[in-house]
C-alpha cells in the first residue's frame, strides 16, 4: 500500500517502464494536434414579433426540428444542386449536431467534416432548410440567420492531449509493471 | 491446472471481443471524403467539383453531366472511396473549332469569370465558402439574354474581374492581377502585371482606346493611404505590361469603389464605377482623361441588392453600344450570391435594362458587340 | 509528509474523514438540485459546493493508500474523466469520478448509511418547507387526479428519492430486517400512488418488499441457483433498455403498446438515439423536461410532439452523454460487485443491484447520488455484511485465492 506521493517518488526506480509510454502516448497525440476536422457553427436566433421577446424556452422544442427528415431531405437536395456536394441523410444526419445558447434566444448548429468546405456548404444549407422550415411552422416569430458564422479547426488542444497522454502513459506504466512483478513472482507460469 | 488455461481462454476471448467492437465500430464511423473534379485538357476546372463523403472502400457510382460544347470519352465512372480526403479528375475535351466557329459569327462577344466552387441555380450563384475560386469564360450571343459558354481549354488561372480588349488580330483579356493575350483563344499568353514600387496590386485594370494609344485603367491603393483610387497607365502591347511609372491618378471617384472603367467618346471621356456601400453606378464626364470627371447619370440598385463592375460595352470601331453591370445580394445565410449581370443600350438616358443570362450567375461581364448592325 | 508516514494509522482514519465530509457536502448540494431550494438558494453557492467537494476529493485521493491495482484504476479513472470532460464539457462527470475514486478503500456500506441519515434529513426538511410554503409546493392535475411534488421539481422526483430511500433503508438493515417493517414499502408504495401517481415508482417499491422478503426466505443454497446469471444482469437491462429504444416503431402496435406502459419512455429513447450520435467519450445533451405532464410525446403514428425531451432511460443517458467506454466500463463494475458477493454467499447487495438496474431502465437516476447511493458500490470496497466479517476486507478488483 502507498500513497500518491511514495508511488511517484518509487516511480523512479522504474522509469523507463513510465517514460516510453508517455512518449509513446505524446507522439501520438502529436497526430491529432491541430488537424483534425473542421466544424462550422452558424445560429439561428428566434424573436417574437409583437413584443420583441426571446424565445429562449422554445428553443431545444425548434432544435429538434433540425433532424426532421423535411429538413434533412430539402437540405441534401440543395446541397447537390447548389454545391454539386452528395451526401446521403443519414451522413447529413451525422454530420450536423444542435444545441441551444443556454439564457440566449438562439440556437447553434455545428457541422463537422473533414474538408473544410464540405463542413461550410453543410452547415450553411442545413441552417437555411432549417431556416425556412421553422419559419413556415412559426408564422408569428421573427427568424433570423447570425451571419457572423465561424469555421474553426477541430483538434486536440494540447493541454488536454498533454495531460491525457500523460495519464494514459502513466497507467500504461503501471500495468507493464504490475505485469512484470507478477511474471517475476512466477503467477503468470502455467 | 485446467482452470488456469480456461482463464487464459475466456481472457482470450474477452479480449478479441472487445478489439472486435473497437474495430467495428471504427469501421462504422469512418469515412472519407471523394472530390471529383471536372476540368478540360489545361486542368481548369469546368464546374464546381463534386465532392462526396462514404465509408473507405465503397464505390461511387458517377455519371458524368454532358456539358454543352464539350465531350467525354467516357459517362460512366467508378471512384473508390480511399481514407482521408482523395482527388480525382473527369476530363472535358472541347470541341473549340465548331465554337469557335459560332463566335465568330455571333453578335456579340464576352468575358465573365464563372466561381468554380459551387453551382448557379435558378440563375442565382453564391459564395458560401472563405475563399472563391474563378476561372476565365468567354461567352458569345445573337441575342443578349441567351449566352453561349465558348467551349475551349481556359487557362487554369485565377481570374478576377476580366474585361475584353481587341486589338488587331489580338485578344487581350485584362484582369486582377496580369493580362492574357490570344489569337485564337484557345492558346493563351499569361501575362502577369510586374508590381511597381508605387503599386504592388494592379486590381481591376481594363484596357481603353486613347486616340491611337492603348491605356490600362486600374485601380491601386493610393501611396501611403489605405483608400483604392483609379489609375491610367500607358500600356505596351508586346510585352503585355503598363507603364506603371507613368501611371496618372484619374479624379472623380468619390466614395469606395473596387473597379472603374472609361472610354473615349466623340465630346469627351466617360467614365463609370459603381460605390461599393450602396451598389449605385455612376456615369461621369469629363474633358481630359485624369478628370475631374462629373456626374451625367445614376443607376440605382433594386432594394437589396448591390450593383457593380460596369463597364461600357463597345462594338469594334470602339463606338459606345451600352453599359453592362452586375448585381449581387446577401442571401439568407449571409453569403454574397450573384444574381447576373444587366445591359443598358443607351449610358445618358434610362433605357430598360436586359438581363444577359447564360449556363451560370455571370460576375463581372465585359461586352464587344461583332461586325456591323 | 514524513510526519504522516509515522501515523499512518491517524492518516487513513482523518482521510476517510475527509471523504465521508465531501460525500455530505456532495449529497446536499446535488440533493438539493432535485428541490425547488434550487429556486432560492443562489447558482453561486451550487457552484462553490462543488468546487469545495472537488477540492475535498482531491485531498482525499491524494491522501488515500492503494495498492498496485488501485493505482492503475486510479489513472485510468482520470484519464476516462479528462476524456469525457473534453468531449462532453459537462462538470459532473469529473466530480463524479472524483468520488467514485475516493471511494476506493472506503466501505460502501457506510456511504450508504451516510446517504440514509442525509437523504432522510433533506426529504423531511423538504417535505416540511414545502408543506409550510417555505418552497412551492406543485402539483400537476393530470387526468382528473393530482399528482404532488412536495417541494422536488417533479412529483416523479419525490416518487424517486422514497423509492432509493427505502432500497438503502432495506440495504442498511439487512437481515435484522422485521416482518413488521414490510410494511413501510407498502405504506410507501400506497402513499406515493395516491400522491404522486408515479405508476412505474410504485410497482418499484413492492418490487423492493418481494426482494426483502425473498432474500430472508430464501437460504444460501436457492440463492445458488442465481449464480450463474445474476451478474449480468446490469448488461441484460442496458441491453434491454437501448435494444428496445433502438428498435421502436411508432408503426409497431406491440412496441406502441409497451411504449404507452412506459409512459413514452420507448419514444422519446427512440429519439435521442436518432438526435444524437454514439460517441466513445459522450457529449453535451440537452433536455427539457415537463415536470411530469404526460401527453403523446417524440414519434408517434399522429406526427411529433417535441415539447418535451428528456431521456429517462439511465443507461441511454449514460451511453449518450458519457459515452459507450463509461457505460461499458461501469456495467462491468456492477457486474463484477454483483459476481463478487455472489461469490461470498452475500445476497443482499446483489439484490439490491438488480432492483437498481431494473429502475435504470425507467429513470434516469444511475448515476445520481443525490438519488441513488450504489453507486460507490462500483469501486467502493463492498465487504460482507454481518456480523464478524465486519474486518475481512474484500476488494471487487483484488484477485480472490480461488
Amino acid at each position: 500500500m502507498e500513497n500518491l506521493y511514495t508511488f511517484f517518488k518509487n516511480m523512479r526506480k522504474d522509469w523507463p517502464l513510465f517514460l516510453f509510454p508517455i512518449i509513446v502516448c505524446l507522439a501520438f497525440a502529436s497526430i491529432f494536434i491541430g488537424n483534425e476536422q473542421t466544424v462550422f457553427v452558424s445560429r439561428i436566433q428566434v424573436q417574437s414579433r409583437g413584443d420583441r421577446q426571446w424565445d429562449s424556452l422554445s428553443i431545444p422544442v425548434y432544435q429538434t426540428i433540425l433532424k426532421n427528415p423535411t429538413v434533412i431531405r430539402s437540405a441534401q437536395i440543395a446541397l447537390k444542386k447548389d454545391y454539386n456536394i452528395a451526401v446521403s441523410q443519414a451522413q447529413l444526419v451525422a454530420s450536423v449536431t444542435t444545441k441551444p445558447v443556454v439564457h440566449g434566444n438562439a440556437m447553434v448548429i455545428a457541422a463537422t467534416a473533414r474538408d473544410p468546405e464540405l463542413a461550410t456548404a453543410m452547415g450553411k444549407q442545413v441552417t437555411a432548410s432549417m431556416y425556412y422550415t421553422l419559419g413556415t411552422y412559426l408564422p408569428t416569430k421573427d427568424l433570423r440567420i447570425d451571419p457572423r458564422a465561424t469555421v474553426k479547426q477541430q483538434g486536440a488542444n494540447p493541454v488536454y492531449a498533454l495531460l491525457i497522454s500523460l495519464l494514459s502513459g502513466l497507467a500504461i506504466g503501471q500495468g507493464l509493471r504490475l505485469l512484470m512483478r507478477r511474471r517475476g513472482k512466477g503467477e503468470l507460469d502455467v | 491446472m485446467s482452470s488456469k488455461r480456461q482463464n487464459r481462454i475466456r481472457n482470450g476471448l474477452i479480449a478479441t471481443a472487445i478489439l472486435l467492437v473497437i474495430g467495428l465500430v471504427s469501421y462504422w464511423k469512418s469515412s472519407s471524403t471523394l472530390v471529383i473534379n471536372f476540368v478540360d485538357e489545361n486542368g481548369t476546372p469546368v464546374t464546381a467539383p463534386l465532392k462526396t463523403i462514404g465509408r473507405p472502400n465503397a464505390v461511387y457510382n458517377l455519371t458524368a453531366a454532358k456539358v454543352p460544347g464539350y465531350t467525354l470519352n467516357r459517362t460512366h465512372y467508378q471512384f473508390k472511396y480511399t481514407y482521408g480526403t482523395s482527388q480525382q479528375q473527369v476530363i472535358y475535351h472541347p470541341d473549340t473549332v465548331a465554337s469557335l466557329d459560332k463566335l465568330l459569327k455571333a453578335k456579340y462577344i464576352g468575358v465573365s469569370a464563372q466561381d468554380i466552387t459551387t453551382n448557379t441555380f435558378n440563375g442565382v450563384q453564391s459564395t458560401p465558402y472563405e475563399q472563391s475560386d474563378n476561372r476565365l469564360r468567354v461567352l458569345y450571343a445573337n441575342r443578349l439574354n441567351d449566352w453561349h459558354t465558348f467551349s475551349t481549354n481556359y487557362p487554369d488561372v485565377a481570374i478576377q474581374d476580366p474585361t475584353l480588349f481587341q486589338l488587331g488580330e489580338f485578344w487581350f483579356i485584362a484582369y486582377t492581377g496580369g493580362v492574357l493575350r490570344s489569337t485564337d483563344l484557345s492558346n493563351w499568353d499569361v501575362i502577369a502585371t510586374t508590381p511597381s514600387p508605387k503599386f504592388h496590386n494592379v486590381i481591376a485594370p481594363s484596357l481603353v482606346h486613347v486616340g491611337k494609344k492603348t491605356d490600362m485603367i486600374f485601380m491601386a491603393t493610393v501611396p501611403k493611404r489605405k483608400e483604392l483610387a483609379s489609375f491610367v497607365a500607358p500600356f505596351n502591347e508586346t510585352t503585355g505590361q503598363p507603364k506603371l511609372t507613368q501611371a496618372k491618378r484619374i479624379r472623380g471617384v468619390t466614395g469606395p469603389s473596387t473597379s472603374a472603367s472609361l472610354y473615349q467618346g466623340r465630346t469627351g471621356y466617360y467614365l463609370t464605377y459603381s460605390e461599393q456601400d450602396s451598389g449605385v453606378v455612376y456615369i461621369k464626364k469629363s474633358k481630359t482623361i485624369t478628370g475631374k470627371y462629373r456626374l451625367v447619370r445614376k443607376i440605382v440598385p433594386v432594394k437589396g441588392s448591390f450593383y457593380y463592375a460596369p463597364t461600357f460595352a463597345l462594338d469594334e470601331a470602339g463606338k459606345v453600344r451600352g453599359i453592362v453591370y452586375s448585381s449581387y445580394y446577401y442571401d439568407e445565410s449571409g453569403d454574397l450570391a450573384y444574381n447576373g449581370a444587366f445591359m443598358q443600350s443607351k449610358i445618358l438616358t434610362k433605357t430598360p435594362p436586359i438581363q444577359l443570362t447564360g449556363q451560370f450567375a455571370f460576375q463581372k461581364f465585359s461586352v464587344i458587340k461583332l461586325g456591323a448592325d | 509528509m514524513s510526519s504522516h508516514l509515522k501515523h499512518p494509522q491517524r492518516m487513513a482514519r482523518l482521510s476517510l474523514g475527509i471523504y465521508y465530509l465531501g460525500t455530505v457536502l456532495y449529497l446536499v448540494y446535488t440533493f438539493l438540485q432535485t428541490t425547488l431550494f434550487s429556486a432560492v438558494v443562489p447558482n453561486a453557492v451550487f457552484s462553490l459546493a462543488k468546487y469545495l467537494c472537488l477540492a475535498i476529493f482531491v485531498v482525499r485521493i491524494l491522501t488515500n493508500r492503494y495498492d498496485e491495482r488501485q493505482v492503475l484504476l486510479l489513472f485510468g479513472g482520470l484519464l476516462l474523466a479528462v476524456l469525457i470532460y473534453q468531449n462532453s464539457g459537462d462538470t459532473s462527470i469529473v466530480v463524479l469520478m472524483l468520488f467514485l475514486l475516493s471511494s476506493l478503500n472506503c466501505r460502501s456500506r457506510i456511504i450508504v448509511e451516510i446517504y440514509f441519515w442525509t437523504a432522510l434529513a433533506l426529504i423531511a426538511v423538504t417535505i416540511g418547507s414545502a408543506l409550510v410554503g417555505v418552497i412551492d409546493n406543485y402539483h400537476y392535475q393530470v387526468n382528473g387526479s393530482v399528482r404532488y411534488a412536495f417541494g422536488f421539481l417533479y412529483s416523479t422526483d419525490f416518487a424517486a428519492h422514497i423509492f432509493y430511500l427505502c432500497l438503502a433503508y432495506v440495504y442498511i438493515r439487512g437481515r435484522q430486517l422485521r416482518k413488521l417493517e414490510f410494511f413501510i414499502p407498502v405504506v410507501l408504495a400506497a402513499l406515493v400512488f395516491l400522491l404522486t401517481r408515479a405508476k412505474l415508482d410504485t410497482a418499484l417499491l413492492i418490487l423492493i418488499l418481494l426482494a426483502a422478503m425473498d432474500y430472508r426466505r430464501l437460504s444460501n443454497q436457492q440463492m445458488k441457483k442465481f449464480d450463474r446469471w445474476l451478474y449480468l444482469f446490469p448488461v441484460l437491462m442496458a441491453a434491454l433498455s437501448i435494444g428496445a429504444s433502438w428498435l421502436f416503431t411508432p408503426t409497431n402496435g406491440i412496441l406502441v403498446k409497451i411504449d404507452d406502459f412506459f409512459t413514452h419512455r420507448l419514444a422519446m429513447g427512440h429519439l435521442a438515439l436518432y438526435e444524437y450520435p454514439l460517441r466513445w467519450f459522450g457529449q453535451y445533451v440537452f433536455q427539457q423536461g415537463s415536470g411530469g405532464l404526460t401527453f403523446p410525446t417524440g414519434l408517434t403514428t399522429t406526427g411529433t410532439n417535441l415539447a418535451y425531451f428528456f431521456i429517462d432511460s439511465s443507461y441511454i443517458k449514460v451511453l449518450l452523454s458519457f459515452g459507450i467506454v463509461f457505460l461499458g466500463l461501469y456495467l462491468f463494475g456492477m457486474s463484477h460487485a454483483i459476481r463478487f458477493n455472489v461469490a461470498h454467499q452475500a445476497y443482499l447487495l446483489p439484490l439490491v443491484l438488480v432492483i437498481v438496474c431494473i429502475s435504470s431502465i425507467i429513470d434516469h437516476h444511475l448515476l445520481d447520488i443525490a438519488y441513488n447511493p450504489f453507486v460507490v458500490c462500483v469501486l467502493a470496497n463492498n465487504a460482507v455484511g454481518g456480523v464478524g466479517s465486519e474486518e475481512r476486507i474484500y476488494h471487487w478488483f483484488k484477485r480472490d485465492s480461488r
